[in-house]
Parts: structure tokens; sequence; C-alpha cells
């Protein structure tokens, strides 16, 4: 079992993520924006972050910054509706584990995806 | 003391040419015969002679004189015939005009400037120069007339046959490098019997220089002042004696390096030149190089005329340079072709009544408010509106003004194409921005459809249905839409052939009873491109005639290669679209369909992606027979 932290302001999204990641066992937190995640990564330890890039108040991009230069060990997923090549290379550069492309074609699809990068 | 002008002519020719040398402050003395002159002592003296009694023994007499006096022959029939060879004879050529000689003389104007120098010339001689006891200034005043007169290099070349009098050669050429003393060209003098074609430059890599030519043919060229006698096979034919000279000075004022050119004499006897042909030929190096700058500008201003002209008649509108009188002084090539007339009959007319075909200028027209730089509008003679500007230059005092002209059709044409263009950049950055913000929700819809289906509770599951299947539709107008603004495309080497077997299969729920026929010829090269843009094209444009047919009647898709190319032809025999509609298909939100069932974007993403992947699409529709689509892929 593992522990996840799922960072969108589109509640539906983390409804649903939570409904699909809880089939397989693992713990979910939710925050609606960046800086709401800053404040759950500080007091959890999580095994996964997965994180919208546009979001009020903190966006992605400043999120996966904080997180590679306060907890370099925690893996984090991006997820984006842009599609470009460059987008999803500058994302993995700056050490993101992945790039999901909404709207997902099957969620429970993308919820195995999770949990075979927490494996 | 006036000078005195021998005249040797009868009848209406000495009466004309008496009248025209009365105004000189010249004392004519006439001959009446051949005799006459062959006992007088002409030395050094001007003779004018009627062309047609000029002959053998005259030119045998006067050459054997211890200075052969300067010939000028007048006429109208005058050729080069072989009793005219003699060493200082000039030609006036000219056709009598029995009711008015002078008039008769002014096509020959230059010819005339050329006769009034010649005399001129005389007059220093006159003044008790002597040339006899000095031939070095005879030969410099020969030299120098001739240089004034020449207006190109073969003339430079040609008025150095004026130095064989004291000078003997039987070959010159002039050379010409390059301001890096590279080789350029060169023109030969006194060579018949060899043929030109050796001394092509061709002959000569471009790389090689001056002194790398001469080194090679082991001249003495080398050096100009060398007049070692060498055993020199220049160009393959063997010249025994060469003498050279630089004329053209290596390094300008400004310091710029200019051109060089070296005139070099050859002889093909066994006698070295001496140092005092050197020095003869030192003695010319001003007037020859003045000479040589002269051809060389010249030949610069014919240059820029025919760059200038050049530049005008390509100017793709119509263009013409008026006087202040409204006459065309000139006009480019695109004037009389959008008049449809010729070009030779364009000067000298009015432009008013040329173009506008009106008697009096144009109301509005430019040329009177100079200042304005606004197009004004004017009418052709064909009532078409052009927008017109003009451009005021002033000549010699003398005002003329550049007229501009285009059409007002196409100019519209041409701002509405951009402001369409412009309108399309903006509609895609916009639709590229909607796109994502929906696709958002869209994805928390869809996810949170799923899985709430998934769930034991079936109580709203048809309801969830719907509003999925509600949502994905939603999902493929944005995927649509975002197709607009995708500007990446990653090329790929794939069979075609298996591309539109693909992509009928897919299309496979649209058929229904539609019959589809297939003709592929086999063979077909394999495409490189972007397979998911091609398969869209396909895709859109198999469903779009399968929606045409709806059901009835068949469609046709062929194959085949031509010439670098793949030609798919995609033809429906359903109602068609009206010819007025055919020209909106591709644009987007253009529907013929009924008002709900068609988004309007399939042909438009057609349209859009094919321009990106450069696949030339042509559509023809009839009323009632159907609608043909034609790709043309590059491979």
């Amino acid at each position: 079992m593992a522990k996840l932290l799922i960072v969108d302001d589109e509640k539906m999204i983390t409804i649903a993520l939570r409904r699909a990641i809880s089939t397989l066992d693992h713990e979910i937190d939710t925050a609606p924006d960046g800086i709401e995640a800053i404040v759950k990564i500080s007091e959890t330890d999580y095994d996964l972050v997965v994180m919208d890039l546009l979001m009020p108040r903190m966006n992605g991009h400043d999120l996966m910054e904080w997180i590679r230069s306060n907890r370099p060990n925690l893996k984090f997923v991006v997820m984006t509706a842009y599609g470009e090549k460059e987008l999803r290379e500058q994302i993995l550069n700056n050490g993101a584990a992945d790039v999901l492309y909404k709207p997902f074609e099957d969620i429970f699809k993308t919820a195995q995806q999770l949990d075979k990068l927490l494996k | 003391m006036p000078q005195q002008l021998l005249v040797y002519a009868k009848g209406t020719h000495k009466s004309f040419i008496s009248d025209i040398l009365k105004d000189l402050d010249a004392e004519l003395l006439y001959f009446k015969n051949t005799a006459e002159i062959v006992a007088s002592n002409t030395n050094g003296q001007i003779a004018i002679i009627q062309d047609s009694l000029w002959n053998k023994t005259l030119a045998k007499t006067l050459n054997s004189r211890n200075y052969p006096p300067i010939v000028i022959c007048f006429g109208s029939n005058f050729e080069d015939r072989a009793e005219a060879r003699y060493g200082d004879l000039h030609y006036i050529p000219f056709n009598l005009d029995q009711n008015n000689p002078k008039l008769s003389i002014v096509g020959s104007l230059e010819q005339l400037a050329k006769f009034k120098r010649i005399l001129a010339l005389k007059e220093h001689r006159m003044r008790g120069w002597n040339f006899e006891k000095n031939p070095v200034l005879y030969l410099i005043t020969n030299l120098v007339r001739e240089c004034s007169l020449a207006s190109s290099n073969e003339h430079v070349l040609k008025a150095l046959n004026s130095l064989r009098s004291v000078l003997d050669f039987q070959f010159s050429a002039i050379y010409f490098f390059d301001h890096q003393e590279k080789f350029e060209s060169a023109i030969f003098e006194g060579l018949k019997s060899i043929s030109k074609k050796s001394y092509n430059r061709k002959d000569w890599p471009s790389s090689t220089n001056w002194n790398e030519i001469f080194k090679e043919s082991n001249c003495s060229i080398l050096s100009p002042f060398d007049t070692t006698t060498r055993d020199i096979t220049p160009f393959h034919e063997p010249w025994s004696s060469a003498l050279s000279l630089r004329v053209v000075p290596k390094q300008s004022e400004s310091g710029r390096r200019e051109r060089t050119a070296i005139i070099t004499l050859f002889r093909n006897q066994l006698v070295p030149f001496s140092d005092h042909d050197s020095l003869l030929l030192e003695i010319s190096n001003g007037p020859l190089t003045l000479a040589l700058e002269k051809a060389e500008m010249i030949e610069n201003l014919v240059q820029a005329s025919h760059k200038w002209r050049s530049t005008f008649d390509s100017i793709s509108e119509p263009v013409i340079v008026i006087n202040g009188s409204y006459e065309i002084v000139k006009a480019n090539k695109n004037f009389s072709k959008t008049l449809e007339i010729d070009f030779k009959t364009v000067k000298g007319r009015k432009c008013y009544s040329l173009f506008a075909n009106r008697k009096q200028p144009c109301a509005g027209c430019p040329t009177q408010s100079p200042l304005d730089i606004d197009f004004h509008k004017v009418p052709n003679r064909a009532g078409q509106e052009y927008l017109s500007w003009s451009y005021r230059v002033n000549v010699n005092k003398q005002k003329y003004n550049f007229m501009f002209y285009r059409s007002l059709e196409k100019e519209t044409q041409l701002r509405s194409t951009f402001v369409q263009s412009e309108k399309m950049a903006a509609l895609g950055k916009l639709i590229g921005s909607v796109a994502h913000e929906i696709n958002n929700p869209l994805a928390g819809i869809l996810s949170t459809c799923q899985v709430s289906l998934s769930s034991e509770n079936k109580d709203y599951s048809e309801e969830l249905e719907e509003i999925r299947s509600a949502a994905l539709r939603a999902k493929k107008i944005i995927d649509n839409l975002l197709g607009f603004t995708n500007s990446r495309i990653e090329e790929e080497s794939f069979d075609f052939k298996e591309l539109v077997l693909n992509t009928i299969s897919l299309c496979k729920s649209a058929i229904k009873k539609t019959k589809v026929n297939l003709v592929i010829r086999d063979q077909l090269p394999k495409v490189k491109t972007n397979q998911a843009m091609l398969q869209q094209i396909l895709f859109n444009l198999i469903t779009n005639g399968l929606q045409a047919l709806n059901g009835e009647g068949d469609l046709l898709i062929s194959v085949k290669s031509v010439s670098g190319e793949i030609e798919c032809l995609i033809k429906d025999n359903g109602p068609g679209i009206e010819a007025k509609k055919l020209k909106n298909i591709f644009d987007p939100f253009y529907s013929t369909k009924p008002e709900g069932s068609g988004t309007g974007l399939g042909l438009s993403i057609v349209g859009n992606l094919a321009k990106k992947l450069q696949i030339r699409i042509d559509v023809s529709s009839q009323l009632g027979k159907g609608t043909e689509f034609k790709l043309r892929i590059p491979v």
C-alpha cells in the first residue's frame, strides 16, 4: 500500500482518480492547488504526487520546481491536456516520472499506469 | 594664319561641301583633277575628297610623301575598297539632299564632330610644330586623337595601330585583370590567321593570376619593361618577341585596388624590341589609361542603363514616366501589356488619352498634388477603377512624374485574402485555448462517468451512459479543433495501400449499404509523410462521400502513381455540390448538411492538414452527378 497525492483544481478529476486508484488498495490525498499540495507534502510522506499543470494560486510548474529542490526523492507525474512534444520533453527534463494526457481514454488504465510506477 | 583645306570634289558634292565649310575659319583650295593633287605639296595638310574621286593612285602618291596628309572622304557610297587603305583616312557618310544640304548631314552629327576635331588638330600643326623632326610628338598626337574617339576596349586596341608608323608589331592584345590580379578577359587585334576561340577565357582557370599565365608561356610580359627576346609561344603560336605595358593604375586615390590592364605588342620576327620601342610604348601610357578608363565608364553606364530598364520593366504593375504636359516619356512593359497595346506606340501619347480614353487630364490626377502620397482613384479606358499615385523627379530642370497604377479589384482581393488569413490565424489561437480549457472539465466528466458506471449501484447507469456518450462527442469535436492548431509534423515512410485499406475498415460502420470500389495499381512507391494526418484526411473524405451518398450509390477510391506523386481519387455519385458553394467547402464551420448534423469542420481539417503535408487537393462537382476529390501526395 502506497500513499498518493492528487493535485488538480478540477474536483471531478480528483474524485474519479481517487475512486479508480482506491480499487488498487492505495491511500489517496487530494489538493486543489500547488500551495495546499506543498502544505500536505510537508506534513506527510507520499510515494507519488499526480499533478495538473494549470491551477490557481500556484501552478504545476512551480510545484515541480519546489519538489525538485525540497523533496528530490519524491516521484511525481504530470497530467496535461496539451499534447505538444516540446512540453512533454520539458516536463520529463524537470524530473517527472511520466506525462498523462487528459481526457483519459480509460481511467482504470490510468490508475494501473500509476500503480506500475509505485512498484 | 587661317588653315588651308584642300578640297577635291565635283558638281553638287562640291557646292555641298563648300556650303558646310564656309563657316570655318579656313582657306579652301580647290583641285580640279588628280594630277593637280599629285603635283601639289600636301605635306601634313588636310585633304577633303569626294569618295568617288578617291583612288589607288592618289592613295599611293599621298602615302609616299614625307608627311602624308590627312584625308577625309565624304559621300554616300563609300565601301571598304582596296584603294581606300591609307594611313590617315577618315570617312564622313551622308546622303545628299539637293534642297537642304545642311540638313542632310545631321544624321552623322558624331561624324561631323570627329571632323571638327581633326580640323582642330590640324590647327596645332599649322602653329609650326615640326612633326617631321619629332616623330614622338606625332605619335602621341595621333594616339591622343584616336584614344579620345575610342569608346570601347576594342577601339582602344585599334587606336594602338597609330603607333605602327614608329613601332613595328604584328599582333596586339589587352589583358584585363581584376582588383586581385586574377585574369578576367583578353582582346586581340591583328590575329586573322588564328581562331579567336583559342583565347576564350574558359581555357584559363579563373583562379590563375596574370603572372602565372605568362610564366607558363615563358613570356616577357612578366615584367613590363623587360624587352628581352624570348622564344615564347603564347597560346600555341610562335611569337618571338613581346613588349608589354601595364596601363590602368593598380591603386586608385582612395587606396582601393582597381582592375589592371596589360597591353602587349607581339612581333613575329627575330628582331627584339629595343629600349627605344619600350620608351615609345611607355610614353603612350597616359592616353591609353584614360581611354581604357573611359571605355570602362561607358560600359558601366550602358550596364546601369540596362539594369534600370530591366528593373523598370520587371515591376508587375503598369508604370509610366510623363513630362509636364502629360506626354508619356517612358513606359514599362506591363503598361502596354495591361492596356493590350503595342509597346512601341506608347511614347509621346498623352497618359489620360491612352490610359483613361479621355480628352482632359483625369479628375484627381495625383500629379496635381505631388506632396500627397495617397492613392487616387482613376478609371481606365474600360471603366475599371485603378489606384494611382505619382512620384515627381526633376531632370535638367524639367519636371517628370513617375505614375504607378494598381487595379482596385486586385488590391481589394489581396487585402481580403490578407484579412482572411489573419482572421484564420486568430481563430486558430482562440480555438486552441478554448479547446484546452474545455478539455479539463471534460476529462473530469468522462472519468467520473466511467468510475460511476463501474460501481455496483446501477440505478442511474442509463443516464450516466448518455452523459458519457455526450462527453465523448464533445471530446471528438475538441480533438478535431486541435487539429487546426497542431503544428507538429513527424514524418515516416509507409505503404499507402495499407493505409487506405486500414482507413476503409475504420469507416465500416458508415459504409452500410454503399458499394465501395477500390482500384489500386500495384507497386506504389512508399510515402514519406505524417501517417496519422494523412489518415485523417482520407477518413474525412471517405466519410464525407459516404454521408453524401446516404446509403445509395457507389464510392470509388482509385490510387495510382503519376510522375513522382501518388494520385488518389475519391469519387461519389451522390447529389453533388453547387458551384457557388464549392469554393467555401474548405472554410471552417461551413456545412452543406442539414443544421445539427455536421460540425462544418471535416473538410476544413482536410484542407488544413493537406496544406501542412503539402498535398494538393482538387475538387470538382456536378449537381446530380457527384463530387470528386483528387489528392496528389508527394512521394
